[in-house]
Parts: structure tokens; C-alpha cells; sequence
């Protein structure tokens, strides 16, 4: 049985209008059914999250009451012993119920793709092609690292500075500038320091990739990502401002050198996700 | 979040048959108990700390209190010795 959703208040309906909200319904539910599907996967983790808390304050709860009446009242040992892990399991469940975000990993990836699509059309109705500098948070006022499409592809061939090319170029939000903001990074121009990071966040946060390897002949990095995901953002994107994997590396290594850092190439083959870097000395 | 899942039931796992071992060898110490129970969940914690770094927090809230209630347990036990 298919189910409509009211427009209005979400509810599942039926007939001509919410008998909720009294929201007049359309007359072809397709469209509004669509949209309430899509909204669906949200709210089931919202529910798991829930059910999380709710079970882990339940274990919490009768694993004291287990425990305290095991030791003192009936004194059996194992009774306690299993109040005891009820209590450590309960407060877990709680620690872990409290990660789940309030959207679907799917709802962020159309957001992702979304503003990427948006970014595409305005690089192309700018006429910009050129691959963006990511400049670390301490050469920007604001305090926050942001990529730059300068007006020539060579950065600085064409431009004499850092300042001219926050001056020329156009400052852009990209998902490495943004996610970088996460992190306490410090300017150690240390290689291993780099590759924790990423590992720490490619790996373990953001789940992008599953290994990475950091080679470096500085002014030169290559990071060679294993099984890293295909976001699918639009060819002009990844060739100005680069995948997520690779914006993010740029951030990452301009606040490690503390530098302007430049994407020279990006290549997949197979499992493999190659990015080369180059750490430029302005 | 199926690394949640897996780390919540692979806990439970240890935790239900550590203390089943424990009982069958016949241990009344239940302080004994509490350790064995500390010592799995961090070793647990740390080995699925590939959970987002949210969750990493707060179960780094849980494994300080964990401590701190072993180092109790572990200084009651010294100060026992001694008196």
C-alpha cells in the first residue's frame, strides 16, 4: 500500500486534505510521496539513535539496581559481577547512541553533491578553469583556510604574491577548507604529522578512503589513497577545487608547511586514488 | 554506524562470557571481577575507535571513569597490603 505524506506536516494521510493540519492534499500523490521517501532515511536514524539512549539508560539503570541488590542484599558474586557489566555496557550504548547525527550519511552526500553542482555553474559562468591555491588560516584574516581560483592556471607567474592572489582570486568554501576546521593542526612541516592526520580523517572520520600513504620531496607530496570512494562530483569542480580526498589533503598540508599548496594531478586507477601536491614557496 | 553494532554485540560477547569463565573457575573477588570487565572494555574501545570522533569522546568520558574506578579497586588493594 502506498502512503501519501502531507506537504505540510509530514504526516502519513489521506484524502483530499490533512485532517492534522488541514493542508490541502495534491491530487497525484507521486511527487509528494518522492520527497517523503527521501526523508525517511533521516528519521531512521533518528530512531536508531533513540533506541540507543533508551537501551543504554534501561542496562544503566538495572545494572545499578543488580549490582547494589546482588552485593548487598542476596551477596551472590556473579549476579554482581553481571549488574556490573549491565553498568559498563549501559553507559557504552550511551557514549555510542550519542554519535548518531541527526541525517542520513545519503542526506549528507546529495547536500555534498548539491553544493558542488551550484559551485560548478558558477566556476563555469565566471570562466574560471584554473586549479585553486589552498592558503592555511594563518595567511587569511578570518583565521580560516579557504581555496582561491586565481586568474591564470600558474598562480604565481601571473600573480606576484599571496596578497595579490587574495586580491585576484576568488575565494572559495571547498570540503577540504571546511573539514580542516575540525582539526587542531599545527605548522610542524613534519611528513608523519601529515599522514596521521589524514589517516585520521580520510580513514577514521570521514570513511573516504580505507589507506593512506604520504611520500614526500618537498616541495612535492604524494598521497596515494587504497578504496577511495567516488563522491561524483562535476568534472569542473574536481579540476579546479579537486575530489573531497584531494581538497582535503590540500588543506591539510597547507596548514602542516604553512604554505600555499597547489593540486597538480589527481589519478584513479582502480582502488588506487593518487594525489600529487606541490607545496609552493611564495 | 554498522562499526557500532559490531562493537556493541562483540562487548557484550566479552563481557557476558568473561564473567561466565570467572564464575565457572569458581573467582569470588569481585573487584577481580570489575577489572577483568575495565581492562576488555578499553582494549574494545580502542580497537573500534574507528567510530566517528564524536563517539570517540564520548566513550573516552566512559573509559576515564572506567579508570578511575579500576585505579580505586587497584589503590584499596596496595593500601590493604600495607595496613
Amino acid at each position: 500500500m502506498r502512503h501519501i505524506y502531507c506537504p505540510n506536516c509530514g504526516r502519513k494521510v489521506r484524502g483530499a486534505s490533512c485532517p492534522f493540519c488541514k493542508y490541502p492534499l495534491p491530487a497525484s500523490a507521486s511527487s509528494v510521496t518522492v520527497k517523503a521517501e527521501a526523508i525517511k532515511p533521516a528519521a531512521k536514524e533518528s530512531s536508531k539513535r533513540a533506541t540507543y539512549i533508551l537501551t543504554g539508560v534501561l542496562f544503566l539503570l538495572s545494572g545499578v539496581a543488580l549490582a547494589l541488590g546482588a552485593n548487598f542484599i542476596l551477596e551472590i558474586v556473579w549476579l554482581t559481577a553481571l549488574g556490573i557489566s549491565l553498568v559498563i555496557l549501559g553507559a557504552v550504548m550511551l557514549a555510542v547512541g550519542d554519535s548518531f547525527t541527526p541525517v542520513s550519511p545519503e542526506f549528507g552526500v546529495l547536500l555534498y553533491k548539491t553544493g558542488f553542482d551550484n559551485t560548478a555553474v558558477l566556476i563555469k559562468k565566471l570562466g574560471l578553469k584554473n586549479r585553486a591555491v589552498y592558503l592555511p588560516a594563518s595567511s587569511l584574516e578570518n583565521g580560516t583556510g579557504k581555496a582561491f581560483i586565481p586568474p591564470c592556471d600558474k598562480p604565481f607567474t601571473c600573480l606576484e604574491n599571496v596578497k595579490e592572489l587574495l586580491e585576484e582570486g576568488l575565494p572559495i568554501e571547498s570540503f577540504g577548507s571546511k573539514a580542516i576546521e575540525r582539526y587542531e593542526v599545527s605548522k610542524t612541516s613534519s611528513v608523519n604529522e601529515y599522514e596521521a592526520l589524514l589517516r585520521a580523517s580520510l580513514v577514521t572520520e570521514f570513511g573516504i578512503a580505507m589507506k593512506v600513504q604520504v611520500e614526500s620531496r618537498f616541495p612535492l607530496i604524494s598521497v596515494a589513497l587504497r578504496g577511495s570512494a567516488d563522491l561524483g562530483e562535476a568534472d569542473l569542480v574536481r579540476k579546479t577545487l579537486g575530489s573531497a580526498a584531494a581538497s582535503f589533503a590540500a588543506s591539510a598540508a597547507a596548514e602542516v608547511w604553512g604554505k600555499p599548496v597547489l593540486i597538480n594531478s589527481e589519478k584513479r586507477e582502480g582502488l588506487k586514488h593518487t594525489i600529487r601536491l606541490e607545496v609552493i614557496n611564495s | 554506524m554498522k562499526a557500532a553494532g559490531a562493537f556493541l554485540i562483540s562487548l557484550t560477547a566479552l563481557l557476558l562470557a568473561t564473567a561466565v569463565i570467572l564464575t565457572a573457575l569458581g573467582q569470588e573477588d569481585i573487584g577481580f571481577y570489575y577489572s577483568i570487565f575495565v581492562v576488555e572494555t578499553l582494549i574494545a574501545i580502542e580497537l573500534f575507535n574507528r567510530l566517528r570522533i564524536k563517539a570517540g569522546r564520548g566513550l573516552s568520558i566512559v573509559s576515564t571513569f572506567l579508570f578511575m574506578g579500576f585505579l580505586i579497586i587497584v589503590i584499596s588493594e596496595v593500601v590493604g597490603v600495607f595496613l
